[in-house]
């Protein structure tokens, strides 16, 4: 179970958002850290195949991006996403499972199970207007796991969460990470610090630092060091 | 295996969701009732002037009732000298009694002779039903001529001579005209005349590309956000990473803009008939579309059989409104763009309703369009087309609007996985 990422650069007009990543990603959970506009967002959809890359490719044990193959073991939960208001919580993921290609009876069970998981059971038959900041959250992050994914890309899935379910929701990516390869990004570095075995940081589309991380050092003081103004805007 | 009905049932509830789809729709329907209802709605007011006797006050839904529960007298009857000649007389009575009166509301409420006229309300003649027949007849051999030596063979012939010069003006071939005279031979002539005319069926297709606009319409408001709101919601990048984020994705949501727009288009148009057959009644149906509508259509057909010619096409043409919104809002991106574009689209049909018939192929192929057509002369285009064998104009625009329709959809789908992935 690899990802691999090779030479992949995406050009905006004349901004380079990712310029020529390559890496190697194995089960575990590896964060991804870096100010705003980093390129960490653009990075994550030429991942998952949203994005077109301007340069390289990108595999998950041999199937490409585009294929459906790749689509078919591939959960992602986008930074800023929206909702259909007006459908229940369980709509909701009946229908994201419908988009990923569960069938009827396995898209129910998978959606009434994961609604269990990250405890939205008591309100999935409530319309998402209703639900907080925080739910909704929990929801995206159910919907990205409803096809048991071996690839799970979560791009800031800790924000507007409370620091209860913030602590929670690490615990949950920490267990997802026994099986899958998760690349977490993020820019609130004690959420990488907890969970983390390896850690990105990136930089004006680049990586800047690639490597294992001692849970003993001060990892928001190398990054700032690393990063400095960036971060402070960031 | 994907769950295409999931997919299909939640993209048809997102569109249902949404209040404007409602709204549009309870608006268009009661507005289309209008141009039946004007016909019913008001009063008529007999003056005792006339009468000599107290102010009576009748609606014209009172008139409409009277006028058809009233024995028809003319029912059966051939359109032929005699009944051409009585009605030139009945018409004359009655203008020489408005002329006597001042004039001001001839051929409206006049006090003259029952019998001559041969229905009346409260001793009062309202239309007489000769009024129908000779307007038909004066429409064809010209107003000098409406004399009382018009004979049934100077009428016929006079129709024929309207024929020929039609088909000189649409430019016809030899083969359509041939094409057309074996139709023409099978109208029975003299015609074979109904005692109420004017009805339902005839309302029905007089209001019929009315209801084809609001059909239209109902599209662009409902539809023109179907492809872009998930941009706007910002659910796109949900479904580009989807394993059915593709064509199944967009399959459903055209199957769901399909459903929506051809619903939509069932309840308008069934809403105009309703009202229609409701409120001048369904007596007409055997009226021969030569004895009121068009005197020179060359192929035997009633104004039932036209209304419902009309409501079919109009019915299918809701399908072909609702891909062609769905493919400009994928190519405008934009929900509010493709609304202008489409509403843009909607008014040139209404405005530019023919092109010169010299360019023959290009004005032909613009009146067969979906929002053009009955336009310019509800289905008398007698221009054919030639595929094998010789269609009429309803018979063609149907199979071009499933070309156009599916072309439109393969672009849509092009459309859809380009701006998935930029």
């Amino acid at each position: 179970m690899e990802l691999v990422i090779d030479r992949l650069s995406k050009q905006f007009q004349n901004k380079i958002a990712v310029d020529r990543v390559s890496l190697r990603l194995g089960p575990g959970v590896t964060g991804l850290l870096g100010a705003n506009g980093a390129g960490k967002t653009t990075l994550m959809r030429l991942i998952c195949g949203i994005l077109k890359p301007t340069a390289g490719s990108v595999t998950f044990d041999g199937k490409e991006a585009e294929s459906e193959s790749f689509r078919a073991v591939l959960g992602y939960l986008p930074q800023d996403f929206g909702y259909y208001p007006d459908f229940t919580g369980l709509d909701f993921l009946r229908y994201m499972a419908a988009l990923k290609g569960l069938g009827k009876a396995q898209g129910r069970r998978k959606s009434e199970e994961i609604m269990y998981t990250v405890g939205l059971k008591e309100v999935c038959g409530r319309k998402i207007k209703t639900y907080s900041g925080g739910m909704r959250q929990r929801l995206g992050i159910a919907q990205a796991l409803l096809n048991d994914p071996k690839l799970l890309i979560l791009d800031e899935p800790t924000a507007g969460l409370d620091p209860k379910e913030r602590v929670r929701f690490r615990e949950m990516i920490a267990d997802l990470g026994r099986d899958s390869v998760v690349l977490l990004s993020t820019h609130i570095v004690s959420d990488v610090e907890h969970i983390a075995d390896r850690v990105l940081i990136m930089r004006s589309g680049q990586i800047v630092h690639d490597g294992a991380w001692d849970r003993h050092e001060d990892l928001e003081r190398f990054y700032l060091s690393l990063c400095g103004e960036e971060a402070d805007h960031g | 295996m994907a769950d295409f009905g999931t997919l299909y049932r939640f993209e048809l509830k997102k569109l249902l969701q949404r209040k404007m789809l409602w709204i549009a729709l309870a608006i268009l329907t009661a507005a289309v009732i209008l141009p039946p209802a004007s016909s019913v709605i008001g009063k008529m007011y007999i003056s005792s002037e006339v009468t000599g006797q107290e102010l009576q006050v009748y609606t014209h839904y009172e008139l409409v009732q009277r006028r058809r529960q009233d024995p028809a007298g003319l029912e059966g009857r051939k359109l032929d000298t005699d009944l051409i000649r009585e009605a030139i007389g009945a018409m004359d009575v009655i203008r020489r009694t408005d002329e006597a009166d001042g004039g001001g509301a001839a051929f409206t409420v006049r006090q003259t002779d029952p019998d001559a006229m041969g229905w009346t309300l409260d001793g009062y003649t309202i239309q007489g039903e000769y009024w129908d027949i000779w307007d038909t007849v004066e429409s064809v051999v010209g107003q000098e001529d409406m004399t009382d030596s018009l004979t049934g063979e100077a009428y016929y012939a006079a129709v024929d001579a309207d024929r020929a010069a039609g088909y000189d003006g649409w430019g016809l071939s030899e083969g359509e005209r041939a094409w057309w005279a074996e139709q023409s031979e099978k109208i029975e002539t003299p015609l074979t005349v109904t005692g109420y005319p004017n009805g339902g069926w005839t309302a029905m297709a007089e209001t019929a590309y009315v209801a084809n606009l609001f059909i239209f319409l109902f599209a662009i408001i409902a539809l023109s956000g179907l492809f872009p709101m998930e941009r706007q919601r910002r659910t796109d990048a949900l479904a580009a990473c989807a394993r059915n984020g593709g064509t199944p994705l967009y399959a459903a949501k055209l199957l769901a803009g399909l459903t929506v727009s051809f619903a939509g288009g069932a309840v308008i148009l069934g809403a105009m008939a309703a009202a229609c057959l409701i409120l001048q009644g369904p007596e007409d149906a055997a009226t021969a579309v030569q004895q009121l509508i068009a005197p020179a259509f060359g192929a035997p057909m009633t104004v039932r059989q036209l209304a419902l010619i009309l409501c079919g096409a109009y019915l299918a043409a809701s399908l072909i409104h609702a891909v062609f919104v769905m493919a400009v809002s994928l190519l405008t991106r934009g929900g509010t763009t493709a609304m202008a574009v489409c509403f843009g689209t909607m008014m040139l049909f209404i405005m530019v309703y023919s092109l010169p018939r010299d360019w023959r192929a290009a004005s032909q192929l613009w009146s067969l369009l979906p929002g053009v057509f009955g336009n310019n002369s509800i289905v008398f285009d007698d221009r054919l087309v030639h595929i094998g064998g010789y269609l009429t104009c309803w018979q063609a625009a149907p199979l071009l609007w499933l070309a156009m329709a599916l072309a439109l959809a393969g672009l849509g789908l092009a459309l859809h996985r380009r701006t998935a992935k930029k």
